[in-house]
């Protein structure tokens, strides 16, 4: 149990850096950050995106300040909600970069060798 | 009981249907979990339903039959009970900060109120006295937080949801929707009623006299304000174009360049009270062709369809004058 949590957690963690890294290139709306988060990933590690899902994550992102959102008319007429990096978005993302390489640094130097 | 509060089933908007069972079976889940009224859950069912057309959309190009592009559509959209779960956490903390707010000032001022007309006269060593201010303060505190959190937020909440008419090909609209213009005039024509009877009642008539002055002279400054308020409100439009927006308001417009604004901010709480407007706003910096610094303000909340397109234009202005 307290695997599964940690696991959920570090998953939960790199999701969100990945889900900021594709707004850094852009706003982008629900369907194109699945997209552009599957491009990303790989056919390899595309199952990682089906042990987690989309909306909460972006909502939640979005409730916490590190997002916003608006409306725009979308292909099929109705108006479609496009994600954007705030300002606090963008350094989050940056500090969870440092962290992200110190970590990998830090795991190729003792577990992965 | 259960049984005698139980609800029909949900049924899903017509005009928010994709004809595909797959799909529709899915969405009216999801509708079945999310909370509150019709106008709530439906930015949330839109988004869920535009995603799974896109995703069934890009399944279909890839090759897939009907049947497994909807199913791959449906696993793209992930599990409903998280995306109710996450709606419920949002719903939660814009109901909780609103309720907060407004309690917090009407309870102060219908409590101030009280205390101008002289209901806690007496020694202030009295305890009886601190229990009344106490008690008067809560009540107001939660009565107007639960009655604005509940009115102007639960059931007034849709997000910024652009009309047809306002979205043009050069830009687009950013107003009040017609039942909340028809709100704010109902709202002026009471505040003004409301006014009239204050000052009223401050000159010797009317049915809330006698009164103490003080408590007249502040309820009638609360009637006007929030009168004024709901005019600017009603009346407020601005179009948004890509090299400018022209707020328009009761004294005429103003032409806001894009490359002339310099800085977006939330009006602080103390700003809030001074401005015309009830409602939050943002305040816009900009410069003239004089070069001369100057602010408008642009009512800021959610009813206003498209005010959340005009901060990001707003943003995005401010990023390009910066990286120019």
């Amino acid at each position: 149990m307290a695997n599964d949590t940690g696991d959920e957690q570090i998953l939960k963690g790199l999701l969100d850096t990945l889900v900021l890294h594709v707004l850094r290139e852009g706003a982008n709306y629900g369907f194109g950050i699945h997209e552009r988060l599957g491009q990303v990933l790989g056919t390899e590690d595309a199952g990682l995106m089906k042990e987690a899902t989309l909306y909460p994550l972006l909502h939640r992102l979005e409730r916490n300040g590190l997002l916003d959102s608006y409306q725009m008319p979308g292909d099929r007429g109705s108006p479609r909600k496009y994600y954007r990096l705030t300002p606090s978005g963008r350094k989050f993302l940056e500090r969870r970069v440092v962290e992200w390489r110190r970590v990998t640094a830090l795991l190729g130097r003792t577990v992965f060798d | 009981m259960a049984k005698i509060f139980r609800s029909s089933p949900r049924r899903l908007p017509a005009d928010l249907a994709t004809g595909d069972p797959g799909l529709d079976v899915r969405l009216q889940e999801l509708d079945a979990r999310l909370t509150g009224t019709a106008a709530v859950r439906r930015p949330t069912l839109q988004e869920a339903r535009d995603f799974l057309l896109e995703a069934r959309e890009h399944a279909l190009n890839a090759g897939r039959d009907p049947v497994e592009a909807a199913e791959e559509a449906v696993v793209g959209l992930g599990d409903v009970g998280a995306i109710a779960a996450e709606q419920r956490s949002r719903l939660k903390n814009v109901f909780f900060g609103q309720a907060l707010r407004s309690g917090l000032v009407y309870g102060a001022l219908m409590t101030a109120v009280s205390g101008l007309q002289g209901r806690y006269d007496g020694a202030w060593n009295d305890a009886a006295i601190w229990f009344r201010v106490i008690g008067y303060f809560m009540f107001n505190a939660v009565f107007f937080g639960v009655f604005f959190s509940c009115t102007m937020t639960y059931l007034f909440s849709p997000r910024s949801t652009p009309k047809d008419r306002d979205v043009r090909a050069d830009g687009f609209e950013v107003g009040q929707g017609k039942r909340y213009v028809w709100l704010a005039w109902v709202m002026a024509m009471l505040s003004a009623a409301s006014l009239a009877m204050w000052m009223a009642a401050l000159f010797g008539h009317g049915p809330f006299f006698p009164i103490a002055p003080m408590a007249a002279v502040l309820l009638s400054i609360m009637s006007a304000h929030l009168c004024v308020g709901m005019v600017f409100s009603a009346m407020f439009r601005a179009s948004v174009t890509h090299e400018a927006v022209t707020v328009r308001g009761l004294f005429g417009r103003q032409r806001i360049a894009r490359d002339a604004v310099t800085e977006v901010r939330d009006a602080g709480i103390l700003e809030r009270l001074a401005s015309v407007y009830v409602a939050p706003s943002l305040i816009v910096s900009w410069r003239d062709d004089g070069g001369a610094v100057r602010r408008s303000r642009i009512p800021s909340t959610p009813e206003f369809a498209s005010i959340d397109r005009l901060r990001a234009w707003l943003d995005d202005a401010i990023e390009s004058g910066r990286t120019r």
